[in-house]
């Protein structure tokens, strides 16, 4: 059974270290017209220079450090509830994983309660059983990546409400609080199932605190007010924000993609079909003109 | 076409799966245990020209192959996915550690795409943008485009209730001098010039 006409798709694997060698290739080929990567901003920024010398366009699904924030009148367990999920749903390996809940001071205690209750509740273990909720990291490198940002943090005054510390491949679901701009965690993307908590005072400074990144793929907003939770969106810069729901949320046919350092390019729908296709400008002259030479 | 050997993932180059040309193959593990769970083939330069090519080479007929077909062989690639859902998950959970649930969604959103892309295959339009040299019809940016005065003509011209005197004949006539040929009637509104380019069309 096979769908479709032979080389309209064609598969590609390569060893990591052949990547380079393949990627140029890949790009350099003239017929190539349009390059879509998915991946790390790392690796992004060589695949757009790439693109550039061969003046081809790129679509770039990159890193992110979505934030959630949470208002003072915010329903708190449904904002446990989505950040949990938004946090450590696939170990958050995901690029729209929540890293940073943003939420007002005066509600972070009991938020932050909520959400390492639910951290610690969490089945860790062999992904292969059915109970399990958090498998484990991709590599050995993941795992000393992520224990790498929380012994940081924790050297620098942070407190782990749960989680902590690695166990063997996997690495415990982890909300971080105490959290200042000096700890790497603050900025680096950790691609790991780690949180960190950052108490605001009021909406000002919760925008304030959501764009401090170099990132800007996914947000989310919680607030029981709809009109103050849109016009809050509007201020975060990022290619997506949910009100009321988790960072981690994507359809085929609603525009995906970032802003800032999580890349450039929208995938899904009419916006998919713009990206891949050239806009061209044609005309039919029916009557003789006149030419100044 | 050969079949595909799920503890050696192959290279799909113009509908044959096929090793690297140099021969190599990289490891895949289990990230719980470290088990090893596969193989697949490390492609080279050679391999990613050759998988271009094979794109290229197919492109004129695809891009040429009529919408309703193109919809119906992404429909057919989102149920054969869909088919094989529980499986490839078990696959992903292999291949990356992640529970099963997680594979299952992927499976489902990359169905989904492929759906969403068939809904597209009629989806390229066109759309007339008024020129300021007498008698150019310009065809240009896909999408919206705001009524104008000689829209609100043109309707008016059609609509047998508002249309009056020679209004009517006039307008037809000035279409057709601007190459539109005989107007469609209304209510419909005219698309004249769908300026349509594939995806990536060779400029």
């Amino acid at each position: 059974m096979r769908a479709c006409l032979p080389g309209v798709i064609n598969l590609v694997t390569n060893s990591p270290e052949d990547a380079a060698d393949v990627v140029d290739e890949l790009i350099a080929h003239p017929a190539t017209r349009r390059i879509n990567f998915t991946g790390s901003t790392r690796v992004g920024r060589i695949i757009a220079e790439k693109g550039g010398a061969h003046l081809k366009r790129v679509l770039l699904e990159l890193g992110g450090k979505a934030p959630i924030v949470v208002l003072g009148d915010a329903d708190l367990d449904r904002a446990a509830a989505a950040a949990s999920f938004g946090a450590f749903f696939h170990q958050g390996q995901i690029c729209m994983s929540t890293e940073r809940i943003v939420v007002d001071r005066t509600v972070a205690d009991a938020l932050a309660e909520k959400l390492a209750e639910r951290a610690r509740a969490l089945p860790v273990g062999d992904p292969r059983e059915q109970s399990t909720a958090i498998g484990p990291l991709i590599n050995r490198a993941a795992v000393e990546r992520v224990s790498g940002l929380v012994e940081d943090a924790v050297g620098k005054g942070a407190k782990a409400l749960s989680g902590g510390e690695a166990d063997g491949p996997c690495f415990p679901p982890t909300v971080l609080t105490g959290i200042t701009p000096e700890m790497r965690i603050y900025s680096e993307e950790s691609f790991g199932p780690l949180v960190t908590i950052l108490p605001v005072d009021g909406p000002d400074e919760a925008v304030e605190v959501a764009n401090d990144t170099e990132y800007g793929l996914s947000a989310a907003v919680f607030s029981e007010n709809v009109g103050a939770a849109l016009e809050l969106a509007q201020r975060i810069e990022s290619g997506i924000c949910h009100i009321n729901d988790t960072t981690v949320h994507d359809e085929p046919q609603m525009p995906f993609g970032g802003v800032k350092a999580s890349g450039f390019g929208r995938f899904g729908g009419r916006a998919a079909l713009e990206e891949f296709t050239e806009l061209r400008w044609i005309t039919v002259q029916s009557l003789p003109r006149h030419y100044p030479i | 076409m050969t079949t595909v050997d799920l503890d050696h993932q192959q290279l799909l180059i113009g509908g044959d799966w096929t090793g690297a040309k140099s021969g190599r193959e990289y490891e895949q593990s289990f990230p719980f245990t470290g088990d090893q769970v596969g193989w697949a083939a490390a492609a080279g330069r050679d391999d990613a020209r050759k998988a271009v090519d094979a794109a290229a080479a197919a492109f004129g007929e695809w891009s040429q192959s009529a919408p309703a077909m193109r919809r119906q062989i992404l429909n057919k690639a989102a149920d054969l996915l869909m088919k094989r859902q529980v499986e490839i998950a078990g696959i992903v959970t292999e291949e990356t550690g992640g529970v099963f649930g997680w594979g299952m969604f992927n499976v489902e959103l990359a169905a989904g795409m492929l759906r969403e892309a068939a809904a597209q295959a009629y989806g390229l339009m066109g759309e007339v943008i008024p020129s300021d040299v007498p008698g150019k019809l310009a065809m240009g940016r896909p999408g919206a485009r705001r009524r104008g005065r000689r829209d609100r003509a043109l309707e008016r011209a059609r609509d047998p209730v508002h249309a009056r005197g020679g209004d009517a004949a006039r307008v037809r006539e000035h279409g057709r001098a601007q190459g539109f040929g005989d107007l469609p009637p209304h209510p419909r509104r005219h698309r004249a010039g769908a300026d349509r380019c594939g995806p990536a069309c060779p400029a």
